[in-house]
């Protein structure tokens, strides 16, 4: 259990981040405010376009081109990660911080062998030799549960399954003992039994490094089975932040309960599906804008 | 199960070139896809198909409606042996059983208008006196899915609209919702259900997820490795599943409720290369 004073892992205030193309501002993060206590697992949980993914990018210093920050801090241990500049930041990136992200094949690059792959991480921030980091390679590979990790390493990434390449992306993303890990539907390109085992794998290297993960999904079924507690995203807002067993049994925000009305599931089969009201769309578009207007009056304030 | 029997596939096999294969001279050598499926569709029932990457459902679905050559077994559909059928003589057909793909964006031909790409069915089949008509029962169609301005062709109400067009007596929807946000899901699932009700048309859901499934389809058949390892009246399957993989697969899925020894109930299997 964690102090509930300690330095949380990851704190993001106020995070504001617009779009700027063609003369024109979008604003995609309102005002994101996120917390995630160490060895914890925070779900971010959301439509696509509500800004789950910009939020990880955000922390990861991998925003486009097109995207301003414009205010906020996103502090990582204590210190604001916007402040320390592209060098500090990227020195955190690998070692500190790492991702796991939805397609491992376009994770993994499909000219190298796995080896270069799962070495690299290795050799660049942990410092160690080629026979060191093959050694390590090696270990991570079994820890992802990976058989003959001999041959594995000289393969390519087109000779592995999805899943195996989950594995692979895992066990880099584990391999330098990282703080925090940046997880973006990790398991939505998989089979459902192999989400189960990938799921469980996360966790098990979770728990067992102290590692804190903030877990990017739109499946609030993952959300309840792997998280301990849960932000809702729409329109770059975060509407409500909760442990996950207060979510499930007694979620505040009305779009949070549309979420979970929405969904099929099959131990109910007689509960109809509700697509998320128009009635309810109007009122959270509304209050994003006037969340924009007030931005604007404050901006030209300033 | 409904009396009138609309498709019956007996010991359906197919065999695909196998494209993993690497070779310089000569065709790639086949591989077997579907096993021997026997496989029944009453007139006007919803059947799901369910298995995951490699179960050969995708592949089931092409070979119900003969899109693929079959090796073995047939296929009576409305009476009739697709398996021994000419392209020609399957033409007419094809009104009769039209499949939805999960993109419609690709399955459209990009260089046609919405309208003109659900214009040409009326046409080629000569169920419009000409192009002004056939414009006209193609806007009918997007009225009935509701196909709305701003809709992005990531949306399968287009593929559905099409499909509809001739008023088929089977559809087949290959993993049409899989991809969508959960609002659009059940909007989408809701328009199946009312085209349902409305043409009396038989549905064939392709899925690999068991939660949609249940949510529309009367039966439900279970695929892994080419066969077909369990099939029932959902209600039954899902109550009381009878083979090892269906409960692996039912106990796989992430219920959106707090559970704390769900994510131990499974053995990480160790992956060989």
């Amino acid at each position: 259990m964690s102090v509930p004073d300690a330095v949380p892992i990851l704190q993001i205030e106020n995070l504001r981040v617009a779009i700027h193309a063609k003369g024109k501002r979008t604003p995609v993060l309102r005002g994101v405010d996120l917390r995630l206590d160490p060895g914890k697992i925070l779900g971010l949980v959301g439509e696509s376009g509500g800004g789950k993914t910009m939020v990880g990018k955000a922390i990861l210093g991998v925003l486009p081109e097109s995207a301003r920050v414009e205010s906020g801090a996103i502090r990582f241990e204590g210190r604001d990660l916007l402040a320390m500049g592209a060098n500090g930041h990227r020195a955190l990136l690998g070692r500190s911080i790492a991702m796991i992200l939805q397609n491992p094949m376009t994770a993994l690059n499909p000219a190298f062998r796995i080896e270069d792959q799962v070495t690299d991480v290795l050799r660049l921030h942990a410092g160690l030799g080629r026979a060191d980091a093959r050694a390590r390679a090696l270990e991570m590979l079994t820890a992802v549960h990976i058989r003959e990790p001999e041959r594995v390493l000289r393969l390519y990434p087109h000779e592995l399954s999805g899943g195996m390449c989950q594995r692979v992306v895992i066990s880099i993303a584990f391999s330098c003992a990282p703080r925090l890990i940046i997880a973006d539907e990790p398991t939505t390109a998989l089979d459902v039994t192999v989400q189960h085992q990938i799921l469980r794998l996360i966790r098990d290297l979770q728990r067992k490094t102290g590692t804190s993960v903030l877990f990017i999904t739109h499946d609030l079924g993952v959300v309840a089975k792997i998280c301990d507690s849960v932000s809702v995203i729409h329109a770059g807002r975060i509407l409500e932040s909760a442990p996950v067993a207060q979510i499930f049994s007694s979620p505040q925000h009305a779009y949070t309960r549309a979420l979970m009305n929405a969904a099929p599931r099959y131990d109910r089969p007689e509960s109809a599906l509700h697509p998320v009201s128009p009635e309810l769309r109007a009122r959270l578009e509304r209050e994003a804008e006037e969340d924009d207007r007030r931005v604007g009056t404050e901006r030209a304030h300033a | 199960m409904p009396e009138e029997v609309l498709l019956e596939a007996r010991g359906l096999r197919v065999a695909l070139p196998d494209r993993g294969s690497k070779r310089v001279f000569g065709r790639p050598p086949l591989i077997e896809i579907l096993k021997g499926i026997d496989l029944s569709i009453g007139a006007g029932e919803t059947v799901g198909l369910v298995g995951e990457s490699g179960s050969g459902k995708s592949t089931l679905a092409r070979a119900l409606l003969r899109l693929y050559p079959l090796s073995a077994g047939k296929i009576v559909f409305e009476g009739r042996d697709l398996s021994t059928l000419e392209e020609s003589e399957l033409r007419p057909l094809r009104a009769r059983m039209q499949i939805v793909f999960q993109d419609s964006q690709s399955a459209l031909n990009p260089r046609l208008t919405i309208g003109s790409a659900l214009a040409e069915p009326f046409l080629s089949y000569g169920r419009a006196s000409g192009s002004r008509e056939a414009l006209r029962l193609a806007g009918g169609l997007l009225e009935r899915v509701g196909l709305g301005a701003g809709m992005s062709g990531r949306y399968p109400h287009q593929g559905i609209a099409r499909a509809m067009a001739l008023q088929p007596a089977l559809v087949v929807a290959d993993e049409i919702v899989s991809g969508l946000d959960v609002s659009v899901q059940a909007q989408v699932l809701d328009l199946l259900r009312t085209l349902r009700a409305e043409t009396g048309m038989a549905l064939v859901l392709i899925s690999h997820d068991l939660s949609v499934v249940r949510a529309l389809c009367e039966r439900v058949v279970i695929m892994q490795h080419g066969l077909v390892v369990e099939a029932g009246v959902s209600e039954t399957v899902f109550k009381d599943p009878q083979h090892p993989y269906t409960r692996k697969l039912l106990r796989a899925i992430p219920l959106p409720e707090v559970d704390s020894e769900w994510i131990d109930s499974v053995d990480i299997e160790e992956a060989t290369p």
